[in-house]
């Protein structure tokens, strides 16, 4: 009885919504740098913006340009692999889920704050990231920051698990041309980009990419008929005026895919756009001031379905010293109108268009306490005008007892606010009745305690290891109400909805280090584990059974050797085991990538690699759809 | 409220628990980020053949008034060399035509300005560096905090009045260059 009961929920919201190296760079060794590399290090934690992620007291994975070149990835998710505490999961050749610290599946990886330069791109349809429609031009990238974790209190909503900060080039640092060509078997892309000078204190940059992604694989080896290919283009112009720096940006897309819906809707389209102006004040003394202001418009269409969102989004925050204090406190407003509208089956949302506005407000306090110990208070509020207000304290506590070690401990209360399809789905089949009703879904609540070791224990050594407990509560449950059943094709069904019912706690190790063997090769080594209890609070019953705790492995491991021979040839090679999913089953797997590349001269490189290689086609997912292998020739061409 | 009760609680327990004997905290990078940029220039940059009295002189990488880098540069330039050519730290209260500095960090003091010190080197073979947090006087190359990040920016006109060549290599890093009359990138 409870079985075909989730699977409607959730097969009703899967309708709905189908539609490394680098280790920490801990106190970097300026004399090996090269003059690039010296220009990308941040100097002070003076703004949430600014701030090093990699000196940060929490636990956090910097993924560099370089990394990303070597890896061979052409697309985000695939970048994201190289962050041993994320679960990356492809679905199918479309769809990826991707968490930290848990939860993960396409519908419950709810729990992660993603942002592509300042601006937020996680969906309140569902609150998880639809990684389809988030694309870059991966050679613009600067670096990408992973932190796991709560980080609610200064990086904004939806930061409960985690954070991922993607963050490309200045515009200074992308003059001149660049073109690239990944020629693959199953993940083919290509990109331009040009950048020039704008007078003597900007810079521009324009760039256009495209990707083309081959058909999964079903369970038998049959074509699962779910390509897609696309394209984007776009912009970005930073210049400064005296104190005052100014960027704008911003990017256009279009992508197809013959079964974005599955069976049910071939030929889905995505479509979006978006712009992010950004104006920073050096008010001098190691203080200062940003105001950043985005719009964003995102629609998915297939035949008999519609899934837009337009996104407006102002943010402010200033930063400054008083005598040990460092303080940065800001606000933000954002305002979101969606619709969805789904004339295919009973699944739909009311109402089926929404203005959602959510308004916070911050501040944190870095208190030196001793010259080696500092403690970071923060103190959020949020209110969303679907769950009404909340706070989320933190503290942080960071002893340095010297330039190569640190030590920190945290406790933070976070918190996730309803989505919408958790506040206002319904399943009303008429001459039946309404099977899901609208809910009274509230927040969802966690307090996480960690505590971590980052530093450089011996010479060529850097190390990471942070341990977390979380406590979480009000997760979401599917609970029967108590209307009276309603008989449908033979059985009787309790209409059900979406409640507050589940509570639980998750613990784990993230681990991960780099060794520098000899100045040429680097190995690293990562390992997360993952333990999770769920259960029904006192009085309820999920009948989903305990599904939105998600789908995950108890542990990830992975191996990575970079060399550099003769100063222009890498040789890349990267293994990684994930462990079995429990529920529905998925088998572990064992993959390895490979990567030789040769840099002809300054401005150009060729390389070859592969993927996946160690089978034709592998299973991640409980979605039935294998992943294939990919072989790829790169070419990269400055001028 | 009981997991209020469990936040503070476990906020004072971490604040008991740590009590460790005190040292340096990491401090801002930005002047050993500028040290090591100083002492990465040299190969980027072209002297006239009359600058260098030997074969095997050294190259003097000269602290003109203010010093903000400490040890932190003698550090950074340990060991380096250009060619034959050891590079060595000097420190000096003002600078002119006969100090002998190829690299010259001008940060000003009461004794001499920026301007008088670019001023006072003007034609000779001398790379000088500027510094904004020191003074908005700008020399062939002039660094800026730009996004929490230490860059540069290049003069190549000042440069080329002092004789010198600074390779579109370096200038390519710059956030911006000031071409040489009849220059070109």
């Amino acid at each position: 009885m409870s079985k075909p009961l989730m699977r409607l929920l959730l097969g009703a919201s899967a309708v709905v919504l189908f539609a490394g190296r680098a280790a920490a760079h801990e106190e970097p060794d300026l004399d090996r740098l090269s003059l690039e590399q010296l220009g990308e290090v941040a100097i002070t934690s003076v703004s949430k913006h600014a701030e090093p992620a990699s000196q940060a007291p929490a636990s956090v994975f910097v993924i560099t340009q370089d990394d990303i070149r070597r890896s061979g990835a052409t697309s985000i998710p695939e970048a994201l692999r190289l962050a041993p505490n994320l679960q990356v999961t492809r679905i199918n050749a479309v769809s990826y889920a991707i968490s930290a610290r848990g939860f993960n599946g396409f519908e419950t990886a709810n729990k992660l704050l993603v942002m592509i330069d300042g601006r937020s791109v996680y969906t309140p349809l569902f609150s998880g990231v639809l990684w389809e429609n988030q694309n870059v031009m991966l050679a613009d990238v600067e670096r990408i920051e992973v932190i796991s974790g709560p980080g609610g209190t200064l990086w904004g909503a939806n930061a409960v698990n985690g954070v991922i900060n993607i963050i490309t080039k200045d515009a200074a640092d992308t003059k001149g041309g660049l073109a690239t060509g990944n020629f693959a078997t199953t993940e083919g892309s290509a990109s331009i980009r040009y950048g020039g000078a704008l007078g003597e204190n900007g810079a521009w940059r324009v760039y256009a990419t495209g990707f083309s992604r081959n058909d999964s694989l079903t369970l038998s080896g049959d074509n699962a008929h779910d390509q897609w290919k696309g394209a984007q283009a776009g912009f970005r112009t930073d210049w400064s005026h005296g104190s005052d720096d100014f960027t704008l940006q911003g990017d256009a897309y279009q992508d197809k895919t013959t079964s974005l819906l599955r069976l049910l809707a071939p030929d889905g389209r995505l479509r979006g756009g978006n712009l992010t102006g950004r104006w920073t004040r050096d008010l001098g003394n190691g203080s200062g001031l940003t105001i950043q202001a985005y719009f964003d418009k995102a629609t998915r269409t297939s035949p008999g379905l519609e899934d837009s969102l337009e996104t407006y989004d102002i943010q402010g925050q200033h930063n400054f010293s008083v005598g040990r204090h460092e303080i940065v406190w800001g606000a933000g407003y954002r305002v979101t109108h969606d619709a969805f509208i789904n004339t295919l089956n009973f699944a739909v949302l009311d109402p089926e268009r929404r203005r959602v506005t959510l308004a916070d407000m911050f501040v944190q306090d870095e208190v030196t306490l001793r010259p080696d110990l500092s403690l970071t208070l923060g103190l959020k509020g949020e209110h969303s005008s679907l769950a009404g207000a909340d706070y989320m304290p933190s503290a942080r506590l960071a002893w340095r007892p010297s330039d190569k070690t640190m030590w920190w401990a945290a406790v933070s209360r976070a918190v996730r606010s309803p989505s919408r399809i958790e506040r206002d789905l319904i399943f009303d089949i008429p001459g039946f009745g309404e099977l899901v009703k609208n809910g009274t879904f509230e927040s969802e609540h966690l307090i996480a305690y960690e505590a971590g070791y980052r530093g450089r224990p011996i010479d060529r050594l850097s190390l990471s290891v942070s341990a977390f407990y979380n406590d979480y509560d009000d997760l979401r449950s599917n609970e029967a109400s108590d209307t009276g059943t309603i008989p449908v094709g033979g059985g009787q069904f309790y209409p059900i909805y979406v409640g507050n019912g589940v509570a639980g706690h998750t613990y784990g190790l993230e681990a991960w280090g780099s060794y520098d063997v000899t100045g040429w090769w680097r190995l690293s080594a990562a390992a997360t584990t993952l333990h999770k209890s769920f259960h029904d609070k006192p009085g309820h019953l999920d009948r989903a059974g305990l599904s939105s705790a998600g789908n995950d492995p108890e542990y990830q491991a992975s191996l990575r050797s970079q060399m550099t021979l003769a100063d222009n040839i890498d040789v890349d090679l990267a293994l990684r085991a994930v462990d079995a999913l429990p529920k529905p089953a998925v088998p572990s797997y064992i993959e390895a990538d490979a990567r030789v590349g040769w840099r002809v001269t300054d401005d150009v490189e060729v390389a070859v690699g592969g993927t996946n290689l160690f089978d034709k086609a592998h299973i991640e997912s409980p979605e039935e759809r294998q992943v294939r292998r990919n072989l790829y020739a790169e070419l990269r061409w400055g001028f | 409220m009981r997991a209020g009760i469990g936040f503070l609680g476990a906020a004072a327990l971490i604040l008991a628990m740590i009590a460790g004997p005190a040292s340096a905290r990491a401090a801002s990078l930005e002047f050993p980020i500028k040290a090591a940029f100083l002492s990465k220039f040299a190969p980027f940059v072209e002297w006239p053949p009359t600058a260098y009295p030997s074969s095997d002189s050294a190259l003097s990488l000269c602290i003109v008034g203010a010093d903000p880098f400490g040890v932190a540069i003698d550090q950074a330039v340990q060991g380096q060399h250009l060619g034959a050519h050891p590079l060595i730290v000097r420190r000096l209260d003002r600078i002119d035509a006969n100090s002998g500095c190829s690299i010259a960090y001008i940060g000003g003091s009461k004794l001499q300005s920026v301007e008088d010190g670019l001023a006072a080197v003007q034609g000779t073979p001398v790379l000088t560096v500027t510094d904004q947090a020191m003074s908005s006087v700008r020399g062939a190359i002039h660094f800026v905090v730009r996004d929490n990040r230490v860059r540069f920016m290049i003069d190549d006109e000042a440069a080329a009045k002092n004789g010198m060549n600074i390779s579109s290599k370096l200038m390519r890093l710059a956030l911006s260059v000031h071409l040489r009359s009849g220059g070109r990138l």
